[in-house]
């Protein structure tokens, strides 16, 4: 599904992915765990196709295409969907509205017909009871006044509109407390088929307690330095970051 | 043609017009139009060296001939036509203006509700059934604003509007000028004078459509009065011709607890001109003003507002919002006066402006001038781009750049419409706000 070939990227001048390898198919959850500053944002803001990313080496194909010439708009369209670390409050516009405009986008790009107000309801309601958000979230502006844990809920209530193949959770879990990040990786898991992947980018190995990764790479300075099974995740928490840092190359084949 | 040749055109086009008065030139309110001229001719138009009007340039008026167009006959389709162009406000009675020409026969007059009336402004000026009060108005109004002189010289077509004392009406009045292609380049000068009475509420819709490409010249004078305890809901959909010139002036007074709303929605018209002056005469009035222009291609929108506290316990609210793409130019002062007596001043103003281009302009000018010291006045400008990170959020959604920049635009701009008191009117404006929107971002 997703093949990242020696990847480079810099922001502002400075390079911060410098080489990552990985290979994501169908029905697998990756994790990708990390200390602060490896580049662990980088590698998903690049996916997702933010502009102040700039590759400079390597490539990045999402299911047999070139993504890195696909714009931010036709990855969504493609399957593609990133949860925000920082959910951006859009005040004025209701979560309602944005839902329908991007469920709708996404419909009209493959060529389906639209969803009208109805219908559309009918079904982010249904999806609601996934994360359970109160239904009087649609009609609040997008995230504007939502605690920490009701943007993340919210991040997954659009996750499960849209349907996408290939997810990507950047650091989903940050600042969450326990209840909600149980809500919202048990909605991450039922939104899991065999069909579609999910990326987790985390800090913490607590997440991976509640969505079981298949694969987890340790992301250091740029590189993914070690690769493994949900295991790592728990040699991590025991030893702390220190332990790999030191590592130069990759002591796993990359999967 | 010069600025002297232009004085001249309209003296002459005077001279024309009182001749066709015939008895009308007989009564009170001609002694006033007659000053009138006089005072735009020593003044001409306006010029960039006037401190008021300085940010717009008024030299395209003079550059054309512009001459009164003929009355239209009263044709059922004229109705059709400007309800094709308009946006529909539902439930509120129309009275339709086409060129410049009150159309009582095409208008909903068996409509209007008990307790307003409303009277054709040429008979009741010819008739000298307009209180004498309306004509003192008018003289110490166009002192200031050659606009306003040319209108008043020129005042006859028009509506006069009274709501009676303790009346409530549900219903907006619609008041709907259609200016046609074929009829142009034409001038006219239409004078809206409303008087709401003690206790009485209302709402007035003025909504002003051109046909695509007409060219032609909208002199808009509204002398507004509110007794005490009065509440009007005034509504301006400027939606002009792009190739048109639209300059419009109010001169507003609210009496004791009177609550006078203006909410402007500017769309259209190559130079736009419109000034609102209010005066708050007695305690506890209040007085909001709110307007959203969202100009695009080279339209030019000029706001100019003046708040009078002229006495104690007195409010004011307003908020205006640009959203200017392509090479356009707009301006916003917001004077706010007040008085040595006025204190316990409580005025609020902002405007936010939303730049789509880096060929757009805005100048924004606030004008504190505040004499009394036991007052809150508070202000604030904004100039900014969309913001990068909502725009990447729905981009990274599936939504397409045109359509992500025009959510976060008309949610901007749309803020001001979503604050208009009659909800009826609120989605029509909306959608129209919306495609207009559109329009700036599908280049």
């Amino acid at each position: 599904m997703l093949e990242i070939r020696n990847l480079h990227a810099r922001v502002e001048g400075k390079e911060i992915l410098k080489g990552i390898n990985l290979t994501v198919n169908p029905g697998e959850i990756h994790a990708i765990m990390g200390p602060n500053g490896s580049g662990k944002s980088t590698l998903a803001g690049v996916l997702a196709g933010r502009e102040i990313y700039e590759v400079t080496e390597g490539e990045v194909l999402y299911r047999g295409q070139n993504l890195l010439e696909l714009d931010p708009a036709a990855r969504a369209c493609e399957g593609m969907f990133l949860a925000f670390q920082y959910p951006v409050e859009i005040p004025g516009v209701s979560n309602t509205y944005f839902l329908k405009a991007a469920l709708n986008a996404v419909r009209k790009y493959h060529g389906e017909e639209e969803y009208d107000s109805f219908d559309f309801l009918a079904l982010v309601k249904e999806k609601m009871k996934l994360v359970e958000m109160d239904p009087s979230f649609l009609n609040r502006p997008v995230n504007e006044g939502f605690s920490g844990g009701e943007k993340k809920r919210n991040e997954i209530l659009q996750m499960a509109v849209l349907n996408p193949l290939l997810s990507i959770l950047d650091e989903t879990d940050s600042g969450l407390d326990i209840d909600a990040l149980r809500i919202v990786a048990s909605g991450v898991n039922k939104l899991h088929t065999p069909d579609n992947a999910a990326i987790v980018v985390t800090h913490y190995q607590r997440l991976l307690d509640y969505i079981v990764p298949d694969f987890v790479h340790v992301l250091v300075n740029g590189r993914i330095v070690k690769s493994g099974d949900k295991d790592l995740a728990f040699d991590l928490e025991a030893q702390g970051y220190d332990w790999v840092k030191d590592l130069e190359e990759p002591t796993a084949e990359t999967v | 043609m010069n600025r002297e040749e232009s004085i001249q055109t309209y003296q002459e086009q005077f001279a024309a017009f009182e001749a066709s008065l015939n008895g009308g030139a007989q009564s009170a309110f001609h002694a006033v139009r007659r000053d009138a001229l006089q005072r735009f001719a020593e003044q001409g138009f306006p010029t960039l060296r006037d401190e008021d009007w300085r940010y717009t340039n008024f030299n395209p008026l003079t550059g054309t001939t512009f001459t009164p167009a003929e009355r239209p006959e009263a044709d059922a389709a004229l109705r059709v036509t400007a309800e094709a162009l308009a946006t529909a406000m539902p439930n509120a009675p129309t009275l339709l203006f086409v060129d410049g020409y009150f159309m009582q026969g095409l208008s909903d007059l068996a409509q209007i509700p008990e307790g307003i009336e409303v009277r054709d402004l040429a008979s009741a000026l010819d008739d000298n059934a307009l209180p004498l009060e309306s004509a003192a108005t008018a003289a110490a109004t166009f002192r200031h604003n050659p606009f306003t002189a040319l209108n008043t010289a020129f005042t006859r077509q028009g509506v006069s509007v009274t709501v009676r004392r303790n009346a409530v009406i549900e219903q907006p009045l619609h008041l709907l000028f259609l200016s046609r292609a074929a009829a142009g380049p034409f001038v006219a000068h239409p004078r809206i004078v409303i008087d709401v009475q003690e206790n009485a509420q209302c709402g007035i819709v003025e909504q002003y459509v051109g046909e695509a490409g007409a060219v032609y010249f909208n002199n808009v004078v509204s002398d507004i009065r509110l007794g005490e305890n009065a509440v009007l809901h005034h509504v301006v959909m400027q939606d002009e011709s792009t190739a048109a010139y639209h300059v419009g002036a109010n001169y507003v007074s609210v009496a004791r607890a009177g609550n006078y709303g203006n909410h402007y929605i500017g769309l259209g018209s190559s130079i736009l001109r419109n000034g609102i002056h209010g005066v708050l005469s007695g305690e506890g009035a209040h007085c909001t003003m709110n307007g959203t222009f969202v100009p695009g291609g080279t339209q030019h929108m000029d706001h100019f507002t003046v708040i009078d506290h002229a006495v104690a316990h007195c409010t004011s609210h307003e908020q205006y919002k640009g959203v200017l793409a392509d090479e356009t130019r707009g301006v916003f002062t917001g004077k706010i006066i007040v008085r040595p007596d006025a204190q316990k001043t409580d005025a609020k103003q902002s405007n936010n402006n939303l730049l789509l281009s880096e060929t757009a302009q805005i100048d924004t000018r606030p004008q504190l001038e505040i004499f009394a010291d036991d007052v809150k006045c508070t202000h604030g400008a904004t100039v900014g781009r969309i913001n990068d990170d909502q725009l990447f959020y729905l981009l990274s959604r599936g939504i397409d750049r045109a359509q992500a920049g025009n959510i976060l635009s008309f949610a901007f701009a749309s803020d001001i419409v979503s604050r208009i008191p009659i909800a009826s009117l609120r989605d029509g404006i909306n959608d129209r706000l919306y495609r207009r929107l559109e329009e700036s971002w599908k280049k």
